[in-house]
């Protein structure tokens, strides 16, 4: 659970860094890269949530 | 505390034909212990397999009913996490699980590299998977799998958030696939270490002292045994959940 929410925190941040590093705008677009991986790991995790959600239904109807 | 214990040694990679040394001493191409950790589990599943199709017989024999139930869960694995169109992915999806799952139980033997517990190996892997998934999808959908970026419903106006937003999460993905392996692997084996350190440290300090860790340690053993068997299933139904995404688009 905990990896699926972390990894796309780090992944923002590294495109955001290696943006940075090609056009120069250190350290604008890791800020706002780490900030849409944070959201991209709230909604994986709403996934990930809801698929078992799914499955807990299907299990007991 | 770990290392002098002396529990990261057995991650150590090193060449086993000349040129020897250790993983940064070596060219690329050098046969490491981690490769013929691949090889013993590539040739091992193949030999199950081969052995277990020689006689083939209605009344299935012991090997033959162990690789039917395999079949048999791999292709239900498939068949409902996959859905229609994923019969032809079935070979990928058995060879993965069988690849991994050899790995993960041969690397519970003692002096057997445990591949998966390598993070090249772990993410070269899905970094395999994720290419292959991304190529099913633009072969099926064309420039249209673009459309996984942008939930349908969605109003436009939040496109320039959400765009990002879902093309991380999909970059993401061969990043968490690879690191919850190799995690869960690792973590395993250093706890292993651990305790076979205390054990034989206690036992010489009070022949009684050595028996709760020992004890400890069975007990992790078992559930190694749980978890080797656990995240070749996770890594593999993933790998199917992935292939559902590409080729229906949720």
């Amino acid at each position: 659970m905990l990896i699926e929410f972390v990894s796309p925190i780090v992944v923002g941040g590294l495109i955001g860094w290696w943006l940075d590093e090609w056009l120069g705008t250190r350290p604008w677009s890791m800020i706002a890269l780490t900030c849409l991986g944070l959201a991209a790991g709230v909604l994986t995790i709403y996934r990930v949530a809801a698929l078992a959600g799914r499955d807990n239904e299907k299990g007991e109807g | 505390m770990a290392d002098s214990i002396g529990a990261l040694h057995q991650f150590e990679i090193k060449s086993l034909l000349p040129p020897l040394g250790e993983a940064h001493e070596v060219p690329f191409y050098a046969f490491t212990n981690s490769a013929l950790a691949m090889a013993v589990s590539a040739l091992g599943v193949y030999a199950l397999v081969g052995m277990a199709s020689r006689n083939r017989a209605l009344v299935p024999g012991r090997w033959q009913a162990l690789a039917e139930s395999l079949y048999e869960f791999i292709a239900g694995m498939v068949r409902d996490n996959v859905g229609s169109g994923g019969r032809p992915f079935f070979p990928f999806i058995f060879t993965l699980f069988m690849f991994i799952i050899a790995g993960n139980l041969l690397g519970l033997i003692p002096w057997f590299f445990t591949f998966t517990s390598s993070l090249f190996v772990t993410f070269t892997l899905a970094a395999v998977i994720f290419v292959a998934v991304t190529t099913v999808g633009f072969m099926k959908h064309g420039l249209g799998y673009f459309r996984l970026l942008f939930p349908e419903g969605a109003p436009i106006a939040i496109a320039p958030v959400l765009v990002p937003v879902e093309l991380i999460s999909y970059l993401a993905r061969p990043v968490s696939l690879s690191v919850r392996l190799f995690a869960n692997m690792t973590v395993g084996h250093v706890i292993f270490k651990v305790l076979a350190f205390f054990t034989i440290a206690l036992t010489g300090a009070t022949i009684i002292g050595g028996i709760a860790p020992f004890a400890f340690l069975v007990g992790v053993t078992v559930l190694e045994i749980g978890i080797a068997v656990l995240q070749a299933y996770i890594f593999t139904i993933l790998a199917c959940i992935y292939l559902h995404d590409a080729l229906h688009m949720h």
